[in-house]
């Protein structure tokens, strides 16, 4: 009986210890952000006369956005492409059960750790000053990143499949890129199908801000409408992304559903 | 055909097998009978190097097995396996399933881009056809019944066109009429295409109405090897007696360390 008590008593000094520390270690950040309620509260004149000048919205410039807006697409439907072709092979070397070695193991990870660390947006500032303006560095910078993430996915998926399988065709004699492509692939493709129509989503949303490193698509017209002041625009331009990524959230769950439910 | 001389295996400080000799012959129907935890699938799996062992000397057809990338290639050729758990690729068709039985037989670059040979393709119909399960040819597997899985198991074993069928627990996920069904099958395989066949089971009814060669085997040793019409009382005492102690543990180490093995290519 006294074991227990004693347990029990050790255990709740322990969450409190560790609940103060968590709160503390809160209150200790609001510091170091400035949170403020005041600072909102005063700020919400200054939110409502911005949003009033984007009233009523300039639809005068439709016509003019529809490039950027296809631009915007290509870059995410290219930017997810490569990554995919990218994070297939590391995906493989980095999962544990398919790697030839520690070597590739561990190389594949830190590679993945890499991509994933940096942002689109740095990786677009990169290629900006190495390729030049335009959405071609949008898209290497949306590929980088993504072969991050994704490969990591793919990895975690192809740890997950069931060994059995991979026993049952190993004991036939088998081939290693023949357990990959009988065993593996067809337990993975659901994941495989999910993760890349999620980065693409993603990506589609990533696009329409590096335009404002200059790597092309409506993230371009965005912040020009912002510098020229021009806020009835930059409503119109917010309108048509909302649309895009509405519309392409859409197209994906079709595209799964179809897929994944057949 | 098989020899097995002086096999020793350790997961960790466990050891699963304890000096195993065994000799089975062209065309034997053997049955290996013990417990969960006697050695049973770790045995079987010395036979195709899906275990490696420790110590001792496995030989397969006059090939020694070692783990030299080819020579285990070579021999899983002529060896196939069935699973407890029938470890199909479940989202794929019975055929594709089927046709895994032809992969280590095919050229490896066509068969990654879908291209198999019309014999193995025709091989594969014969095959389900010999299981019973021709018109669930383009079923995907995980529609398929545990039992009629099981089938689909047999039918990609015997595709490989083996000398050897390991069975691990073949019926231990079946109930009892299917898994006669599944038993019939294996000895219908044995008699008309000759080749031997050893079965690991855990049931003793099923030992006595299916077996001919009965080897017992208890925490890692052979403690009967004899024709089942022999088996006395004592037998039986032999290889089902346990103690508690050693039972509990041994199972859970060697599903971790079978996990691992299971993980490593070779």
């Amino acid at each position: 009986m006294y074991k227990v008590k004693d347990f029990l008593l050790k255990l709740s000094q322990k969450k409190a210890a560790f609940t103060l520390a968590v709160i503390a270690f809160y209150v200790w950040s609001a510091f170091g952000v400035n949170l403020s309620i005041i600072n909102i509260i005063e700020g919400i004149p200054n939110i409502a006369d911005f949003i009033s000048r984007m009233i009523p919205p300039d639809f005068s410039i439709l016509d003019k956005m529809v490039e950027p807006t296809l631009e915007t697409i290509q870059i995410s439907v290219w930017g997810t492409t490569l990554a995919i072709f990218f994070s297939i092979p590391l995906g493989l070397l980095a999962a544990k059960n398919i790697t030839p070695n520690n070597f590739w193991y561990t190389l594949s990870r830190q590679i993945l750790n890499f991509l994933r660390a940096t942002s689109e947006l740095i990786f677009a500032l990169v290629f900006v000053s190495a390729v030049g303006l335009g959405p071609f560095p949008g898209v290497l910078a949306l590929a980088f990143h993504s072969t991050g993430m994704l490969g990591k996915f793919y990895a975690e998926a192809i740890e997950n499949v069931d060994k059995g399988v991979i026993e049952a065709l190993e004991a036939t004699g088998a081939h290693k890129l023949q357990i990959i492509v009988f065993g593996i692939v067809p337990q993975i493709s659901p994941e495989f199908l999910t993760y890349s129509l999620y980065r693409w989503e993603h990506n589609l949303r990533q696009a329409t801000v590096l335009g404002i490193v200059g790597a092309g698509g409506l993230g371009f017209e965005l912040i020009t409408s912002l510098r020229l002041f021009k806020y009835r625009e930059t409503a119109t331009i917010l309108i048509i992304i909302l649309v895009t990524v509405t519309i392409m959230d859409y197209v994906n769950s079709k595209i799964r559903n179809k897929v994944i439910g057949g | 055909m098989i020899k097995l001389e002086n096999i020793r295996k350790k997961f960790g400080n466990l050891e699963v097998l304890k000096g195993i000799n065994l000799e089975i012959k062209e065309g034997e129907f053997v049955i290996l009978l013990g417990l969960s935890g006697a050695g049973k699938s770790t045995l079987l799996r010395t036979i195709n190097g899906l275990v490696a062992v420790c110590d001792g000397q496995v030989t397969v057809d006059g090939i020694k097995v070692s783990d030299c990338k080819d020579t285990v290639r070579q021999i899983r050729k002529k060896v196939s396996m069935i699973f407890q758990q029938f470890n199909l690729v479940k989202r794929s068709s019975v055929l594709r399933n089927v046709l895994c039985g032809r992969l280590g037989h095919s050229n490896v670059l066509n068969t990654c881009i879908n291209i198999f040979e019309k014999d193995d393709l025709e091989n594969a119909r014969e095959c389900l056809k010999r299981v019973g399960l021709l018109d669930k040819i383009h079923e995907r597997a995980d529609k398929l019944s545990g039992g009629q899985q099981q089938r689909v198991g047999i039918a990609r074993a015997i595709a490989q066109k083996p000398k050897i069928l390991l069975a691990d627990e073949p019926v231990a996920s079946l109930d009892p009429k299917i898994s006669k069904e599944i038993m019939g099958l294996l000895k219908k395989i044995n008699r008309e295409d000759k080749i031997t066949v050893i079965v690991s089971l855990h049931d003793l009814h099923l030992a006595y109405e299916f077996g001919e060669r009965i080897v017992g085997l208890n925490h890692g040793r052979i403690v009967v090897d004899k024709s089942v019409t022999e088996l006395n009382e004592e037998d039986i005492k032999k290889i089902y007696e346990s103690c508690d102690v050693a039972d509990q543990g041994p199972m859970d180490i060697f599903q971790v360390d079978t996990g691992k093995a299971e993980y490593k290519y070779v």
